[in-house]
């Protein structure tokens, strides 16, 4: 479902994803890791169509994500970093205007949104302006517009970032029921979260892929009684040595 | 396209509950009211022939007028939404990047257009006021066309500043900038220049003509500007 060969992208000249390739098959949850500034935004922002890549290609459902961004725009539902929401609006407004705008048909806008204020449990402030909101209402409301125009493939930057345990335990549920029926690519930091509903994780250091591999194995593989975020410290760390 | 409408109606409620756009209209509409209060006793002093002088007035002062505040109209629109981020969402979103600076130029249009409607009574003053003789009402009207071509303009204008500018006060002040130049330009004496300028093309309006070179003149600088606008948004996606 999401391919990416050789991707590069440098701002000037820093290399913020340096000759990164993966895929995601169709289905599956897979969990996007790195240290912050490793290039996982970036990576997400080409997949999105939103920044176009220096060079490399990569395909959203078989569409070139600055050819076909169209397409692609189409079958995405996109969570950026920090859940950037009209603030004025309210919770039921925003999201009848962001499912007009995802050209979602009349005659199922009010049922479609309706069904995403119930499942991201936003019942309560559907009346509320979002800029009163709190943190945890704002990033499912985020979470709300990336699910309303119905996207096969959702792309999650840091969905649980600011949200309380409660909060990220019934996140990470939805996460995982929605990944049933659709492609998931969600960044985090919170490794735990990734052990438990990421079939496969992705490890982005400094720009490039270091590790790609189910989550169990990559369990596994390590000594034995090692957690994924010994892994991951394991593998970031050896490299910055190399570096230095 | 499809989703045009939409995104109109949505810049157009952003308008109504920003306090920026009440400052503005109010501005305007007070200090044409001041205009035409005042400058009454000075026209009719003289001449006796203030009807008939103000109605032809009308559409220059608020010409001046509607240059000086539309930067802090379009200073929003663009601008706000690369600082707050939310520009990511709107073009992560099926839209197409000519969608999105359309939409912001119809919105602010929109709002501009119905700004003018309460001085729709100044005409109709004067008209009531000047008894026998009333002014003529051609000048009033192709006036009231040229403000809404210049209006047109210096929207675009602000919309593709807002869309290059890191923050509102710059794009308010960058819009201002070009404005002003626009309007200099047309009291040069190099011809060329003078025909950038704004001026002559709106004075025809004024004077009742309406010349389809004039047209012409509004409509091509504002196709440019909303060009360049999304260009603009085209290169932010390379950077």
């Amino acid at each position: 479902m999401i391919e990416v060969r050789n991707l590069t992208k440098t701002y000037g000249d820093t290399v913020a994803v340096n000759r990164a390739s993966f895929e995601v098959a169709s289905g599956e949850v897979v969990g996007f890791v790195g240290c912050n500034g490793a290039g996982k935004t970036t990576t997400m922002r080409i997949l999105t169509s939103f920044v176009a890549a220096s060079s490399g290609d990569a395909y959203v459902g078989g569409h070139h994500v600055f050819w076909g961004a169209d397409d692609v725009r189409r079958l995405v539902g996109y969570l950026p970093e920090n859940t950037p929401l009209y603030g004025e609006m309210r919770v039921h407004e925003y999201l009848m205007f962001r499912a007009r705008v995802k050209g979602v048909p009349a005659c199922l806008r009010k049922r479609r949104v309706a069904e995403c204020i119930d499942r991201c449990g936003l019942p309560e402030v559907r009346r509320r302006l979002i800029g009163q909101l709190s943190k945890g209402f704002r990033q499912r409301a985020g979470l709300a517009d990336a699910l309303v125009g119905d996207p096969r493939v959702l792309i999650l930057d840091e969905p649980t970032v600011g949200l309380d345990p409660n909060q990220v335990r019934e996140a990470r549920e939805l996460i995982r029921e929605l990944g049933e029926t659709r492609t998931v690519l969600l960044s985090t930091h919170i490794l735990p979260e990734v052990e438990m509903i990421c079939g496969r994780t992705i490890i982005i250091d400094e720009g490039s892929i270091i590790a790609d591999a189910p989550t169990a194995d990559l369990i596994k593989e390590s000594h034995g009684d090692e957690r994924l975020e010994d892994v991951f410290v394991r593998l970031t760390r050896e490299r910055g040595g190399e570096a230095t | 396209m499809s989703k045009i409408p939409a995104l109109v109606r949505r810049e157009l409620a952003a308008f109504f509950i920003s306090p920026m756009a009440y400052i503005v209209a109010t501005v305007f509409l007070v200090i044409l009211g001041l205009w035409f209060a005042f400058g009454q006793r000075y026209f009719s002093v003289e001449s006796g022939l203030f009807a008939r002088d103000a109605a032809a007035a009308l559409p220059r002062v608020m010409g001046i007028l509607v240059l000086c505040l539309t930067p802090l109209l379009t200073m929003r629109l663009l601008a706000d939404e690369i600082r707050t981020g939310t520009i990511e969402t709107l073009l992560t979103a099926p839209v197409s990047s000519t969608a999105v600076v359309l939409s912001k130029f119809l919105g602010t249009f929109c709002f501009f257009a119905l700004m003018l409607i309460p001085t729709l009574a100044y005409p109709v003053m004067t008209h009531v006021m000047s008894g026998d003789a009333p002014p003529d009402a051609g000048p009033v009207i192709s006036g009231y066309f040229g403000l809404l071509l210049l209006g047109m303009t210096a929207i675009s204008v602000g919309v593709f500043v807002s869309a290059g500018a890191r923050s509102q006060i710059a794009a308010t002040v960058a819009t201002t900038l070009a404005l002003a130049l626009l309007w200099v330009f047309g009291s040069a004496r190099a011809p060329a220049v003078r025909y950038i300028g704004v001026l002559d093309h709106f004075e025809s309006f004024v004077k009742g003509v309406i010349d389809t070179r004039d047209v012409l003149y509004f409509v091509s600088a504002t196709a440019f500007f909303l060009f360049a606008a999304v260009g603009v948004l085209a290169v932010r996606r390379w950077r």
